[in-house]
């Protein structure tokens, strides 16, 4: 049977690192439908893709039409949503029954789901389970301290993220009150832990990137490096979370020094791929596992640190008279 | 044992990268190309502009499009498609465990990236030598390098690099996991094709074994 995959939010780094993985793994063996709010000419991965479509914002109305659509039209048997809202949709749908029998959807639980997308939701449930996560208040009823550092609920690549002095955070919007939450300062290094579990073999790898560059929310420079504490916490996370598969979390320190986590995604990084110049291609991990193909051939062991870096690349993605 | 190898569809899977970077500059001007079916030609013997328009593009079509993937085939973003070949790893490593030496033969135009690429696929450790030739002339630049040494074997996967052993006196062994399929080689003239790097280094062992059993037999000398 033709494997046909679904990526969602196409446009987006962690789609286009997913989908390179896919053909440098498995060339053409596999095909792609790529779908973004963005035209095809905007969307890198259109290019790598088999077949592309325009589809509205998930919160719209007619996405749930437009995705159950595409998904009958192209005969689509795995579908990888990226974007926070879009996990969460895709965990309701397959809950709800709403999904073809034969389409495996890489998303978590409903609740799991619903969490990523709340974050002060996500720090009350971590912080119930015992794992650690900074002091946090919904912004309109905020901590105290002079200095606090606001994000949205719902975001995600540090969108909208900020420092703000207690004054500041008094000033926000009615709607940026009602949709923020506000921490106490958490102090670098800021890590992303890249993972990936398998409970049905017992088996899991984890491998840690510290930021020591970034843009626009992505890294552009990493140390990769092993942790057996930060693996600890990743396993902790996919038992609380039941995320399986590859998923990612940050991590900073708290005032007392204590590693706690910022924030939880039930799907890979956009600097995900950045593993893969270590031998660690946790993207084709993700998908060999769905395939029930050996997913081991896709890790190796990483002595001391790596530093990695990143660039930009020019693609020509479309003309027009 | 002194031993020359060839990158690109020898050690590396080649498919991948052209035929992602031709389908993303087919797709860039809207057009729906089958990609295998040019992968199919082009291991059958026919450039990637013959092969084009083999599929009925237009000449201009073919010209344009080609143009492009020659241009753009070893962006970094295309060169990142590249993965070994299963048995690359393990051969490569049986062969320097066994104390021989592998020199890197490869037709590139960008020897800068070819570095960082290597690095990448944890394959730099490997090799004594790295030679980069012209890809505008591969088989008097590869051709230029074996004669000169010494080598005991070459494997590589086209027509041109057994031109380029021939032309140096050098053992060819082809592989036809490559850029051209066995049938393709053996028109060629290729004598001895194999399915991968591995089968390749078995039958030189195999061979060199039984030479150096002979050498031991007869005294001195090769055999007739």
């Amino acid at each position: 049977m033709t494997r046909t995959v679904l990526v969602g939010a196409a446009g987006s780094g962690t789609a286009f690192g997913a989908i390179s993985a896919v053909r440098r793994a498995w060339g053409s063996q596999v095909r792609i439908v790529a779908i973004d709010a963005n035209p095809a000419h905007l969307v890198t991965a259109n290019l790598l893709a088999d077949a592309f479509e325009t589809v509205p914002y998930v919160e719209e109305p007619d996405f749930r039409e437009e995705l159950l659509r595409i998904i009958t039209e192209q005969r689509v048997t795995i579908y990888l949503p990226l974007v926070p809202a879009e996990i969460a949709f895709a965990s309701r749908l397959i809950e709800g029954g709403d999904c073809p029998h034969n389409l495996h959807v890489m998303a978590p639980s409903a609740f799991a789901g619903g969490l990523c997308n709340d974050k002060l939701k996500l720090y009350e449930f971590l912080a119930s389970r015992g794992i650690a996560v900074p002091r946090s208040a919904p912004a309109d009823a905020p901590l105290a301290g002079d200095e606090l550092f606001a994000k949205p609920r719902s975001g995600f690549g540090g969108r909208f993220a900020r420092r703000l002095t207690s004054g500041e955070v008094a000033d926000l919007s009615h709607e940026e009150k009602a949709s923020f939450v506000v921490q106490e300062i958490c102090f670098q290094p800021e890590v992303t832990v890249d993972c990936f579990v398998d409970p049905s073999r017992g088996f899991h790898r984890s491998l840690s990137r510290e930021r020591i560059d970034v843009k626009a929310g992505v890294s552009a420079k990493c140390r990769i490096f092993e942790s057996e504490e930060l693996d600890s916490i990743a396993l902790r996370l996919s038992e609380a979370l039941d995320l399986e598969g590859t998923f990612c979390f940050q991590v900073m320190h708290d005032a007392d020094g204590r590693v706690v986590v910022t924030d939880v995604n039930a799907r890979p990084g956009a600097g995900t791929s950045m593993c893969w110049t270590t031998g660690n291609d946790f993207h084709a991990a993700n998908f060999a596992r769905c395939w029930d193909e050996p997913y081991e051939q896709y890790f190796r062991p990483v002595q001391g640190s790596i530093f990695v870096t990143r660039q930009y690349a020019d693609f020509l993605t479309g003309t027009a008279p | 044992m002194n031993l020359a190898v060839d990158l690109d569809g020898t050690l590396l899977v080649c498919e991948t990268r052209q035929s992602a970077c031709l389908h993303a500059i087919a797709r860039s001007y809207a057009l729906d190309l089958n990609v295998e079916k040019v992968w199919t030609l082009k291991r059958q013997g026919r450039s990637t502009r013959a092969a084009l328009l083999t599929l009925g593009c237009s000449e201009d079509l073919s010209n344009v499009l080609t143009e492009r993937w020659r241009r753009e085939i070893e962006e970094p973003y295309w060169l990142s498609l590249d993965r070994p070949f299963a048995d690359t790893h393990a051969t490569l490593s049986r062969l320097v465990a066994s104390g021989s030496e592998i020199s890197l033969l490869t037709a590139r135009r960008r020897a800068d990236l070819l570095a960082i690429q290597l690095r990448n696929l944890g394959l730099s450790g490997f090799f004594r030598d790295i030679h980069v030739v012209d890809v505008a002339a591969p088989r008097a630049g590869k051709a230029n390098i074996l004669a000169r040494g010494g080598f005991e074997a070459f494997v590589g996967d086209t027509e041109s690099d057994l031109e380029a052993a021939r032309d140096a006196g050098v053992p060819f062994h082809a592989v036809a996991c490559g850029q051209r399929d066995e049938a393709r080689l053996k028109q060629a003239g290729a004598s001895e094709v194999h399915a991968c790097f591995a089968e390749a280094v078995d039958s030189i062992v195999h061979a060199q074994a039984n030479f150096d059993g002979e050498t031991t037999a007869a005294g001195n000398g090769p055999p007739a």
